[in-house]
């Protein structure tokens, strides 16, 4: 068995102490995982996500990330864990008023990447999502799927070694859904760590991967299985 | 290199922001203008205050009248004294026939009538001449009433009256003007606050995206800082472009003035200088303004 890339010990969370999301989660999830973690609306798969990215600190238990307590960050240095992490939402969160090209080098910018450089990495990565050639457009003018696309390049431009997505597909029709997962096998076969929270069970038989499942206060390890060979880039195969 | 290429990209966000609320941005820059433009008017006027009353305090002289037979040691006790107080400039000692000779020379007429007095009316005494800059009511006040004590002293004289009006006038200009300065000060600070908490909530879902991508806290707090920095340069060149072109047709007017009436050429001088301080003052108040900014909204819990 390999170092784990997360692990949660005694994980626990509740928003008012009356009614508990999930309690004594342990977990372990190692690099290159390619996991879907499920249940019904309300059930945690977000507050799980949000846990895992120190957004919320946990009622109880510790959460691991590339063997590092987040609890034991300072606020200052959490950015650094973040850095090898990125993150899809379900509502996308493009700033409208950026371009795509914008939007895609957001944290680039700030790592003080040169121009040329955030520009040759941002139409890579907007390519190997399939919109290499959308880059000067305008969030609004895309469709659902492309803004998804786009949202993705963002969160992978910097090489996470982790990949976190609440509902990715969940604005989106059940072709775009494939095609978003497609693209994120594709990460996970570069080595990357997928975790998708998603309610949909027909994408996930679809898939394959690890599943586990929010139920009666427990995460719950569900399934394993082969990753779709369909959705596997030629190379891998 | 990196560095360089971060501040370029925190600017880049600040001033598209600024861009982006016009609105907002003219309206506190327009505030902020108005605030150091009266800033500037009252350096300006101080400034011309300290210029025309300059050679008043100059010419300020302090006696110190000694008594009658006053000995060496009391001479020594005083002039130790006028030597050691920072209020004094230079001093001199007149004799009783120093001052007569002087008062003769003043007044040729009464000539004759110091011939024929027996006895030297004039006492011995001390001109002292004070530092200008140190010049100031209370000081003086006390620096007499301290040579008072001494013995052999029998009077200190100074134009009190004029320099008590003196200190009146810097006072009512001095504390008017911070007064005044201060309300608009802070009100020009709140504006800028406010406008800094308008743009984060405007801008709070792109900050959360940020922070979640891994952005470094100082780089998602840094472009608010300069947003206020940039709104207080905005205004303070805005208020020292609308300072010079005040001065500009103030002096006009008064050239033309002066030339129609007495046909001389009479300019209002200009300290230049103040225009740095406009500049200074703007940044420094934007920059206070974010920080107002991020403080309150840490406290309330929404940053």
């Amino acid at each position: 068995m390999r170092a784990a890339i997360i692990q949660t010990f005694q994980l626990g969370h509740t928003y008012d102490r009356r009614r508990w999301l999930f309690r004594d989660v342990n977990l372990v999830i190692e690099p290159g995982d390619f996991v879907f973690l499920t249940g019904p609306s309300g059930a945690g798969k977000t507050t799980f996500l949000r846990l895992l990215l120190r957004e919320l600190h946990p009622t109880e238990g510790q959460v691991l990330v590339m063997g590092q307590n987040l609890r034991a960050i300072p606020d200052a240095r959490l950015y650094r864990i973040r850095r090898q992490m990125g993150f899809v939402f379900q509502d996308f969160r493009l700033i409208p008023t950026y371009t795509v090209l914008e939007n895609v080098t957001l944290l680039l910018r700030l790592m003080g990447v040169p121009p040329k450089e955030q520009r040759q990495r941002a139409i890579r990565t907007l390519q190997s999502v399939g919109l290499g050639g959308l880059w000067r457009s305008s969030p609004p003018a895309l469709s659902g799927g492309e803004q998804q696309r786009v949202a993705i390049a963002r969160a992978i431009i910097h090489n996470p070694k982790i990949l976190l997505a609440d509902e990715p597909t969940g604005n989106l029709d059940p072709e775009m859904s494939l095609e978003i997962m497609r693209i994120f096998v594709r990460i996970n076969a570069s080595g990357t760590t997928v975790i998708v929270a998603t309610h949909d069970d027909r994408l996930i038989r679809m898939v394959g991967g690890k599943l586990y499942a929010i139920e009666r206060e427990r995460i719950q390890w569900v399934d394993q299985r082969p990753i779709n060979p369909s959705l596997l880039p030629t190379e891998v195969l | 290199m990196k560095w360089l290429y971060t501040w370029l990209a925190i600017l880049q966000f600040a001033w598209m922001n600024l861009k982006r609320n016009r609105m907002t941005t003219g309206v506190s820059s327009s505030i902020i203008m108005v605030v150091l433009w009266l800033f500037g008017g009252w350096l300006q006027a101080s400034h011309w205050l300290d210029t025309w009353l300059r050679p008043y305090r100059e010419s300020f002289i302090l006696y110190v009248y000694l008594m009658e037979g006053a000995d060496d040691g009391q001479r020594v006790a005083v002039e130790r004294w006028l030597h050691e107080s920072p209020l004094v400039r230079t001093w001199q000692f007149i004799s009783p026939a120093e001052a007569r000779r002087r008062f003769v020379e003043m007044f040729p007429e009464f000539q004759s009538l110091m011939d024929s007095l027996q006895t030297n009316p004039l006492p011995a005494h001390y001109e002292v001449r004070l530092a200008p800059e140190r010049v100031e009511a209370q000081s003086l006040r006390r620096l007499a009433a301290s040579l008072q004590r001494l013995p052999g002293v029998a009077g200190v004289d100074y134009q009190q009256w004029w320099v008590e009006r003196l200190a009146t006038l810097f006072r009512v200009v001095q504390w008017g003007g911070l007064v005044v300065g201060g309300v608009l000060a802070v009100m020009a600070l709140f504006t800028v606050a406010n406008v800094i908490r308008l743009s984060f909530f405007a801008r709070r879902e792109e900050v959360q995206i940020l922070s979640l991508l891994g952005a470094h806290p100082w780089h998602v707090r840094l472009p608010f800082y300069l947003e206020g920095v940039l709104l207080g340069l905005l205004g303070s060149l805005l208020a020292a472009t609308l300072w010079f072109l005040s001065l500009q047709g103030a002096n006009w007017y008064l050239r033309k003035l002066t030339m129609a009436y007495w046909s001389v050429q009479v300019q209002l001088p200009v300290l230049y200088s103040i225009g740095q301080w406009i500049l200074g003052a703007g940044v420094i108040l934007g920059l206070l303004g974010a920080v107002l900014a991020l403080w309150m909204m840490r406290a309330e819990g929404t940053a």
